[in-house]
């Protein structure tokens, strides 16, 4: 790469809910946006683009969002593209605005993520939708057997038992209970996610992410402009990739298994490569992995790189992922507790980016350096994945 | 081998997507005070500017706004359009719309304009220039809902 | 700033393309990649501008992948007009991160209904509940930039299928070069508020692409105007400071082309190619909230 490092200065979040009931759309954007200036000490005026992530638009039942959301982001006279790649949204966000800003276009961005699950008492309805109209939408296919089809593969050739995913979703709801912005925050034990109410086997309730309403904004500026203010977080690699749509064309081939989400891999080892990594599982100190399902982020283990080819387990039975282990994942608690969709993996971002400025408060790692961010689009199909340090290159 | 059918087909869908739309507790006490045949703005307590409908933040001074003001019931246009040209779920034409600057207040607000003579063959009627006063007219029974007050002319239009 | 269009293919817009919008898509692609001289291993991404609700679909470009020539590759879609897409496209070959990357943009109206998909575009708490036409918001904000009441009669806008795709590369020799993109630029106005001049995001969306071209507006031979149906040439040669004779449209002025608006003005200039410097400028929204620049030049 050749032009300026990008680099983050702040980022603002809301309390997620399942329906923030005091505030309209606009209101609940100016929340996070008003967080993410102040904590970047940054005035509206120093800011020369927006790029504003959403994802499907049939949630907040506005075609183009963002035009309605324009005063709470300051956007009148300002260049902003609205970005949209399903979950990875929030990870497409800050991409999007690294590149403007590595090519000399534009020096500080305001990245804005917005999601408003909650106006529509459906979300099945919306989700169908997302399916093949052609082919697959007759057959009701949704998230939920996708990922449970998932599941079904690690559970018959990678070792996966329920007891492992149980582990996973009792961490993270430890971790979110030291985030004050988490969705979920209350204390479960392996009992109460065996005991849970079944949804597409092997997949229980708590298991899975809820629905939230929230807004989240980073901004984003060169390296150079960073050095002058009080903190910031260095971007050092950025990867991005996409996998075909058609479950049945990915299930099993010599080279990969559904149950290692291959593009995740993909977009992970473009981001290594950019950042210089060569050992993840030595080099990271600590990941925000999009994984909205327990088995999922087993799964990441994996295709990240911070466990062999179908040994992520070995993570969860060594407790290395804990937040007292030596590669804590998701110590905000990650999508299981909060996931306003197309924000969701600009939180992820936004937290990765908390760490290595070592302000992630209660849920701070010690030490951390180095850390991952990734986010997750379609049915394990679109993967971003973004390496952040405490350094400028 | 031989290629598809030539003949390609179509299939029908529909999104049929109901909603609630969360708006927020300064536009419920907007229609909550429509009820009561008020008009409800906000002022910042920064820059002063009172903006109708409210809302919970100031977009110029980009600080969260507290103070919720009642502004009068009558104004000024800054702008109108006549419709003539038809659509599906409107009402039928021709029809006005205008943005009215409710008195005390800084910025304007977006609704019907009735009781005008439409007919503009012989020219724009003197109800519909631009800074002609309005006053605002309600519903009996109000629903809570923006079609629950309407703008009139202030002086009896032709 | 300098990006170079080694090749191009537009599916020129039709009422109905009997094809599925996947095969459409794949057409474009395919077609630019094989007027580039190029293989889908050369390309690194797609840069891709499409609507869920002109998709008829959620996250549409999730089953679009394959024909996008996103698989395995960086996917970075806007949900705004073309040009966008092209100018993140820009950035990416511009900060050395990829040496030729696909931009695509299609609409598909044939398959939905305009009108029903336009009022969603109001906000709902204010706005939509009134049931007032959407060109309404445009006309209000006419009528307070006019100072005087405006009228908005029917004007039919028709619905078409489109498709366009072109490889955007760094500048390499011995690689074919049918157009530079030396220029970007983008800006947003109110959205709905009457108050601020309607062209005010043309004229700086226009002004930010001429000076990061490094050109002024005395400097254009021709001015391409996408979307932007109910202006006339007279304002917007106005906005961006050229004399109107200078505006060049589809002959076909009402029409709609969704996204797809941009990419096609400016692949509409390579064919057969304008001379000198083409400003393409690209203006959307119910109250004309956004606009998108760049400046071609033609070697």
């Amino acid at each position: 790469m050749s032009g300026p490092q990008a680099a983050v200065l702040g980022f603002g979040q809301t309390r997620y809910k399942t329906s923030r009931l005091d505030v309209g759309t606009p209101e609940l954007v100016f929340e996070a946006v008003s967080r993410a200036l102040a904590d970047a000490d940054t005035e509206l005026s120093e800011i020369d683009a927006v790029v504003f992530a959403s994802a499907p638009e049939v949630f907040e039942g506005v075609y183009e969002p963002e035009r309605w959301c324009l005063d709470a982001f300051g956007g009148v006279g300002k260049p902003v593209i609205r970005v949209h790649t399903g979950g990875a949204t929030g990870g497409s966000g800050p991409l999007a605005a690294a590149r403007l800003i590595s090519a000399g276009v534009y020096e500080t961005v305001l990245v804005v993520g917005l999601q408003r699950t909650s106006e529509t008492a459906d979300a099945q309805a919306v989700f169908t939708t997302i399916f093949d109209p052609i082919y697959e939408q007759d057959v009701q296919l949704n998230v939920i057997t996708g990922i449970a089809l998932v599941a079904s593969r690690q559970m018959k050739y990678f070792g996966l038992t329920e007891d492992h995913m149980a582990w996973i979703s009792v961490k993270n709801f430890t971790n979110a209970l030291r985030n004050p912005y988490a969705h979920l925050q209350k204390t479960i034990t392996e009992k109460d996610v065996k005991e849970s109410r079944s949804l597409a086997h092997p997949l229980r309730l708590l298991h899975t992410c809820p629905r939230s309403d929230g807004s989240a904004a980073v901004v984003m500026t060169t390296a150079a402009k960073a050095k002058t203010k009080a903190h910031a977080a260095y971007v050092k690699g950025l990867g991005c990739a996409a996998d075909v749509y058609r479950i049945g064309d990915r299930l099993h081939d010599d080279e990969s298994d559904f149950a290692i989400p291959r593009a995740q891999a993909w977009a992970a080892t473009e981001a290594y490569r950019e950042a210089g990594i060569t050992n993840p599982r030595r080099e990271l100190d600590v990941v925000e992995v999009y994984a909205p399902f327990a088995n999922l982020e087993i799964a990441y283990y994996e295709s990240l790189q911070l466990a062999p080819h179908g040994r992520g387990i070995e993570l969860v039975e060594t407790g290395a992922t804990a937040m007292d282990g030596d590669i804590p994942v998701v110590p905000s608690g990650g999508c299981m507790t909060a996931n306003p969709i197309g924000a969701t993996g600009l939180v992820r971002f936004g937290e990765a980016a908390l760490q290595v400025m070592g302000r992630a408060g209660d849920h701070q790692v010690d030490g951390a350096r180095l850390a991952l961010a990734t986010a997750c689009g379609g049915i394990d199909q679109f993967y971003t994945a973004a390496v952040l340090a405490a350094e400028p290159d | 081998m031989t290629h598809p059918t030539t003949v390609p087909a179509r299939l029908p869908g529909e999104w049929r997507i109901p909603y609630q739309y969360t708006i927020g507790t300064f536009a419920s006490a907007f229609f909550d005070a429509l009820r009561e045949q008020r008009i409800l703005g906000c002022r910042c307590g920064q820059c002063g500017r009172v903006a109708v409908p409210p809302k919970s933040f100031c977009e110029f001074c980009f600080i969260p706004v507290e103070e919720l003001v009642e502004v009068g019931k009558e104004g000024v246009i800054e702008a109108v359009t006549v419709v003539t040209a038809p659509f599906a779920g409107s009402p039928p034409v021709p029809y006005a719309v205008a943005y009215v600057r409710p008195d005390g207040a800084t910025s304007a607000i977006c609704n019907y304009l009735q009781g005008v003579d439409l007919d503009l063959e012989d020219g724009l009627n003197e109800a519909l220039r631009i800074e002609a006063r309005v006053k605002m007219v309600f519903r009996d029974d109000p629903e809570g809902r923006v079609t629950d007050f309407w703008f009139e002319p202030l002086s009896p239009a032709q | 700033m300098q990006a170079v269009i080694a090749g191009y293919h537009v599916l020129p817009p039709e009422p109905d393309i009997p094809m599925a919008l996947d095969e459409m898509i794949y057409t474009a692609t395919s077609g630019a990649l094989r007027d580039a001289g190029l293989g889908i291993a050369d390309v690194s991404g797609s840069f891709m501008a499409a609507s869920d609700l002109y998709d008829g679909r959620a996250i549409s470009t999730m089953t679009l992948t394959g024909s996008t020539g996103s698989f395995r590759r960086n996917e970075m879609r806007v949900c705004t007009d073309s040009l966008a897409a092209l100018m993140l496209a820009v950035a990416d070959i511009e900060s050395g991160v990829s040496d030729a990357v696909i931009v695509c943009t299609w609409s598909k109206l044939s398959d939905a209904d305009r009108d029903a998909i336009l009022p969603l575009g109001l906000e709902p708490v204010y706005s939509r509940g009134l049931g007032f036409h959407p060109g309404v918001a445009l006309a209000l904000r006419t009528s307070a930039e006019q100072a005087a009441p405006t009228r908005l009669a029917p004007t039919a806008v028709r619905s078409v299928d489109v498709a366009t795709a072109l490889i955007l590369t760094r500048l390499t020799p011995g690689r074919r070069r049918r157009a530079d993109v030396v220029g970007i630029g983008a800006s947003t106005g109110p959205y709905l508020r009457p108050g601020a001049p309607v062209l005010a995001p043309v004229a700086k969306a226009a002004a930010a692409a001429l000076t990061s071209a490094g050109r002024k507006a005395g400097d254009v031979s021709r001015v391409r105007v996408a979307g932007m149906q109910h202006l006339d040439d007279a304002p917007i040669a106005d906005a961006v400071g050229v004399p109107v004779d200078l505006i060049a449209r589809r002959p076909e002025r009402y029409v709609d082309l969704g996204y797809a608006a941009g990419l096609h003005a400016l692949l509409s200039g390579l064919e057969p190619p304008d001379s000198g410097i083409t400003l393409v400028i690209a203006g959307g929204g119910l109250s004309m909230e956004t606009a998108y620049a760049a400046v071609v030049e033609t070697p």
